[in-house]
């Protein structure tokens, strides 16, 4: 694990403590915020964490806990936390990337010179690595994605995209569980409920997880869709 | 099912159940929700006896007008929207019986942005994830996900209330014209921190239950982007326009921006209070002194 003295602690809110690492996208720094805060979660005093990148939001029992015993907690036990012994999955998320899905085949032609059969290829050619969850309920952050495939956000964010969507901005790619504003290139949808209401851990895929996509058509899209799926584990 | 309490006779520009939050799950990126001001929701749940953190109705610049449908007790705090029980003038901050038939109606906020109204009882509301609070943006908490519509029932079992007296010294000022207090953000620069405190900033129209749009005649233009990093209710984020957006209770988990600060939560209450137009100030303060205003107040 990462030495201690590389983390950063700031009090983001009375009741929360902010630990920062090195700001850089890095598959060693994303396991590690998992692992810290699946040990923090394990603690009473400890309410819920906020895990991204390269840091981890720890929300205490202000009225029995101070940040200051959270952080020294932290510091004691950090190096003792092994990244190899999480259980990181292998999730797979099937994606219709029909015309009628993929809002912005077009931009990929036009600024990157490649077509929808590339987009497919070059999107379910390899598996992405789950940086984090969150923005919005269910929002999924994978990367990294070959260069042909970068393009950088609308400059317009859609005022409405629709429930499923999977887009792409730089070299990332997002799954909206929702539907709601959005500014990623969108490439194509998915069927299955990436953020299910009726269960306690409504989103079991989790930072750190890989996540590999499958092309489907429209016809699969949509049983799928009438079945109500939830994501499979390859 | 027990019996509807209420019927919505008009909804209000956007009112809601709301209650303490939704917590724990702020990891899969949603957010807590709940009371956008938790001084004034708390004193309204306290004066009709239910658990300060328990369901009622938060109703945003024009209130609703309900019928009541069976005996019981509540309270108005918040900001001023003029209630009116059956066409008389009903005070705040106090207990007050209502009778079956009886039709309760709010009108524009006056000087404030929300009003609060708690009904003494057992709420008959879904919990989702452990709270009753409405998230519209996911279409979850309160009836169907969304704010109140015409014809609306909510079912409640009113409580036997004893008589509750709030005495007036407890009652908050939301005057505009006092400087919200900050506990300094990781991405706060000295340059960030004088111009946040020798500013002066406006609440402006882009205000919700997300967020608060703040502007000045003298923005900071910088073209920061950060790897997406945690955001608690009250933080204060730059972006490159230069005009600052406070977290609100339903405001996004993680962001990109600069962190300036988090506004202390005794003020978070304050500026959800403020209207459109009104000028504002900031203060950085240590946070051990946060903490203890924190403890004090809650």
């Amino acid at each position: 694990m990462i030495e201690a003295s590389l983390l950063r602690f700031d009090l983001l809110a009375e009741d929360c403590l902010l630990i920062s690492w090195p700001q850089k996208i890095d598959f060693e720094i994303v396991m590690e915020v998992r692992a810290l805060s699946e040990y923090l979660n394990s603690l009473t005093e400890v309410l819920e964490t906020v895990p991204a990148y390269a840091s981890l939001a720890v929300y205490f029992d202000m009225m029995n806990c101070t940040s200051q015993h959270i952080q020294s907690l932290v510091l004691n036990n950090v190096s003792a936390l092994k990244t190899q012994d999480l259980q990181a999955k292998t999730w797979v998320i099937p994606v219709c990337y029909d015309r009628t899905f993929g809002l912005d085949h077009d931009r990929f032609w036009e600024q990157c010179k490649i077509d929808i059969s590339q987009i497919i290829e070059l999107h379910t050619g390899q598996s992405f690595t789950v940086y984090m969850r969150g923005f919005q309920p269910g929002f999924l952050y994978l990367g990294t994605l070959p260069k042909e495939l970068n393009l950088p956000r609308l400059e317009n964010p859609r005022s409405k995209v629709e429930a499923g969507s999977v887009g792409i901005a730089n070299d990332q790619t997002g799954i909206y569980p929702l539907e709601s504003p959005g500014g990623w290139n969108i490439i194509g949808r998915t069927p299955i409920k990436l953020f299910d209401l009726d269960n306690t851990d409504p989103t079991p895929i989790k930072q750190g997880d890989k996540v590999r996509f499958e092309p489907i058509d429209l016809l699969a899209y949509h049983s799928l869709k009438a079945e109500s799926h939830v994501p499979t584990i390859a | 099912m027990s019996q509807p309490l209420l019927k919505v006779i008009k909804s209000g520009t956007m009112s809601t159940i709301q209650d303490g939050g939704r917590h724990g799950y702020r990891g899969y990126g949603l957010p807590t929700s709940g009371f956008m001001d938790m001084v004034s929701a708390y004193q309204a749940n306290e004066i009709v006896g239910n658990q300060r953190n328990g369901s009622l109705i938060e109703m945003i610049q024009v209130g609703a007008t309900l019928k009541f449908l069976q005996d019981c007790a509540i309270a108005i705090t918040g900001a001023n929207m003029s209630a009116m029980l059956n066409g008389q003038i009903v005070q705040r901050y106090q207990q007050i019986s209502v009778k079956s038939g009886d039709q309760l109606s709010f009108g524009l906020a006056k000087s404030n942005m929300i009003g609060y109204l708690a009904i003494g009882g057992q709420w008959h509301i879904d919990a989702i994830f452990g709270s009753t609070a409405t998230y519209a943006r996911a279409a979850l908490g309160g009836i169907k996900g969304r704010p109140l519509k015409v014809g609306d029932e909510i079912s409640i079992t009113p409580s036997k209330n004893k008589h509750h007296h709030f005495p007036e010294h407890k009652i908050w000022s939301y005057e505009p014209g006092r400087v919200l207090r900050l506990i300094k953000g990781p991405e706060c620069t000295q340059e960030m921190t004088k111009w946040l405190e020798r500013s002066t900033f406006k609440v402006s129209n882009q205000w919700d239950r997300m967020g608060v749009r703040l502007k000045t005649e003298t923005p900071l233009l910088k073209e920061t982007f950060l790897l997406s990093c945690p955001l608690a209710v009250g933080t204060i984020q730059l972006p490159p326009d230069g005009q600052p957006i406070a977290v609100m209770a339903d405001g996004q988990t993680t962001g990109g921006y600069p962190r300036l600060g988090t506004i202390i939560k005794a003020d978070i209450a304050y500026l959800a209070q403020q209207k459109p137009g009104t000028t504002l100030r900031f203060a950085f303060v240590e946070a051990s002194y946060a903490i203890n205003i924190a403890k004090w107040v809650f």
